[in-house]
């Protein structure tokens, strides 16, 4: 422990220094309280003994300055005073001084100050170190906080709600929303909403939103049917989240043409059909559980068709706002909400939030507030600028291999897919058309070029003889090439992609072959590529006495 | 490519696990994974890592159902959605199960 002695005789402090050092504690002097205190500033010492008396600046000056210095962080000062009576003891005390010895100083006394006053001091430090502990954390957690929130507002990638056919309010209770609101359009026009209350609110509830909004987009961006989206997000929460947890929630897709709507609901208040000449038309009532809840083949996915005529209007809402209590304890519930709405006005969403802002002023809010207009519009022309732009580029895309790139590239298809455009209508179908590529990638090499026999096929043995003729053959081959080629001409017809693979083989007999693409081969284990073209593409043809064969794949399925 | 094989501690079951693009650079390995002698009552390819498979695939599977014995059930699992396809326009799931 190291003690500041502040005295302005010299002996005294010898006196205290030899006590200190027996003790086997460090000290310093300061002859004066102007020195105490500049002492207390440079040495940070552990423990102060303090005269009363001393020339420059007296013992209770010292103190006061010194407590008013230290603020918060705790450093005992023992006052030594020769004087007994109760004035200059009070004096100590006011000036801030812990505790006090009479002097001539004993030392069995001095030492049990010191212990106890050392005590105090290591609670004091611990505290302190506590304090600065919880500062750190919160300020931890609020990054994190900023953090969790970066995430999910990407996740919830709001874009879409812009749309003419969205109006929307959200209000959550705190940072983080438990009740998602997503849209997406419809790859072949029309869109999707999904809206979804968590069970609670605050981070845990808004965790959920990060597997439903990434399962919503991955599925409406493939024009999925709505049931099978409702199936997936169920499965998905139901795998995701804890027991008690789970998520109310509606499920809707807008046709293109704006006047139907097919809807899956589990849970979430009653919506309704909105005319903005007449008012209240329908209620869309709650048929299922929440999402989350039933697992794999219990869930139920039957959905619910409405028709919109022109000016309709379809509110969902989550329980935040009917539940909401004012001022007076009573709850702003359903009745409310259906009165405000069926006024007749041009913007029946502002309407609602207003009269709703007016009923809970001077309260805070309890729960997060959700509510959605969809529009019976027609949707306009949903894909992106840029999109259109590639989908109007007219493309051809050749691959030339001569006999010795064909011995040197073992999947040239596979290679060339990885070069495939990657516009949204082409990648839908990149697995698809890749396969088509390869059959006729082997065709042309096996029989066009390498003159393979397929019939060798028919056993375990010959299947393993062909493939080993054609390692053989291929390394022994000469001359000869294959060239694929495919092309795009929207300016013809947007959803066809023209395939073309021709060898500088001698061909083969087209009638057959062309038989072979309607032949059953059920039960054969070969001859089954040319099938497989046939049914995945459209307009087989061969051309050159067979060493070209030229297909369509169609972009516009599904 | 690669194939790799398991076998329940009951030897009642094989399971063939196929690795990339399943295709003709498979025949060798695929047809040794399960001509070792051995029979087992019932086989699961799993279909989980692959990402492509080609007619030649589809063959091979054939030829295996054939070296098996028809009554041996071949179950084939966890395809990805592109190649389950082309088992459904192949029509295998009358020969094969699918889970």
């Amino acid at each position: 422990m190291k003690v500041l002695i502040v005295d302005d005789q010299k002996t005294n402090r010898q006196i205290l220094a030899w006590i200190l050092e027996g003790l086997g504690h460090d000290y310093i002097e300061a002859e004066n309280g102007k020195v105490a205190v500049e002492m207390v500033l440079a040495e940070s010492p552990d423990l102060i003994l303090m005269d009363v008396i001393m020339p420059v600046m007296d013992g209770y000056d010292a103190t006061k300055e010194i407590k008013s210095l230290l603020g918060d962080q705790y450093i005992p000062v023992i006052f030594l005073t020769g004087l007994n009576d109760e004035k200059t003891l009070i004096k100590c005390l006011e000036s801030g001084g812990d505790d006090f010895l009479s002097k001539p100083v004993d030392e069995i006394v001095l030492q049990a100050k010191m212990k106890a006053h050392s005590r105090t001091r290591e609670l004091n430090e611990q505290v302190r170190k506590k304090n600065d502990e919880l500062v750190y954390l919160h300020n931890r957690l609020q990054q994190e906080h900023s953090m969790g929130e970066h995430v999910l507002t990407n996740a919830m990638n709001d874009g879409f709600l812009d749309s003419p056919n969205i109006s929307h309010f959200i209000s959550p209770a705190s940072l983080f929303n438990g009740d998602v609101l997503l849209a997406a359009p419809k790859p072949s026009g029309g869109l999707y909403v999904f809206l979804g209350d968590f069970t609670g609110h605050g981070l845990a509830a808004s965790i959920g939103a990060i597997p439903v909004s990434q399962a919503f987009y991955a599925m409406t961006a493939k024009g999925l049917p709505l049931t099978e989206i409702a199936f997936t997000l169920n499965a998905s929460l139901c795998r995701f989240l804890p027991d008690h947890m789970f998520c109310a929630a509606v499920l809707l897709e807008l046709n293109q043409a704006g006047d139907m709507a097919k809807i899956w609901s589990g849970g979430l208040p009653d919506g309704l059909v909105i005319n903005s000449d007449s008012g209240i038309k329908g209620e869309v009532v709650s048929q299922h559980m929440p999402l989350g809840i039933l697992e794999g083949d219990e869930f139920e996915d039957d959905f619910e068709l409405i028709k919109l005529a022109s000016g309709d209007s379809l509110f969902f809402y989550t329980d935040g706002i009917t539940e909401g209590v004012s001022n007076e304890g009573l709850m702003f519930g359903e009745d409310r909400l259906k009165a405000l709405l069926n006024k007749h006005s041009d913007n029946p969403l502002e309407q609602l939030i207003e009269g709703f802002h007016q009923f809970k002023v001077g309260t805070e809010q309890e729960d997060d507030v959700s509510v959605v207009q969809i529009k019976a519009l027609p949707s306009s022309d949903l894909q992106s600028s840029e999109e259109l732009e590639h989908d109007t580029l007219p493309w051809t895309v050749t691959m030339r291999l001569n006999a010795s790139e064909l011995k040197k590239h073992t999947d040239p298809v596979s290679q060339l897919f990885l070069m495939f455009p990657k516009n949204r209508r082409l990648k839908m179908h990149s697995d698809v058309i890749r396969s088509i590529v390869a059959e006729m990638f082997s065709n042309s090499l096996e029989h066009g070029l390498l003159g393979l026999d397929s019939a060798l096929k028919a056993t375990d043995d010959g299947f393993l003889e062909y493939y080993e003729q054609r390692a053989a053959r291929l390394v022994s081959l000469e001359d000869g090439e294959i060239s694929v080629m495919l092309e795009y001409q929207p300016t013809v017809d947007k959803n066809t992609l023209k395939i073309q693979i021709s060898d500088s083989g001698s061909g083969f007999d087209v009638k057959k072959a062309e038989a072979a693409i309607n032949e059953n081969t059920d039960d054969l284990s070969y001859g089954r590529g040319l099938a497989l073209i046939g049914s995945l593409a459209k307009n087989v043809c061969f051309s050159n006495g067979g060493a070209t064969i030229e297909v369509c794949f169609d972009l516009s399925a599904v | 490519m690669s194939v790799s094989k398991k076998e329940r501690s009951d030897k009642s079951e094989l399971i063939i696990s196929i690795t990339g693009t399943f295709d003709f650079n498979c025949v060798q390995d695929f047809r040794a994974s399960y001509s070792n002698g051995e029979k087992y009552k019932s086989y699961t390819i799993d279909m989980s890592n692959v990402d492509h498979i080609d007619s030649s695939a589809l063959g091979m599977l054939l030829n295996m159902k054939k070296s098996v014995g028809e009554g041996v059930v071949i179950s084939i699992s966890n395809c990805k959605p592109n190649i389950k396809k082309i088992f459904m326009i192949s029509r295998f799931d009358k020969k094969f199960n699918f889970s």
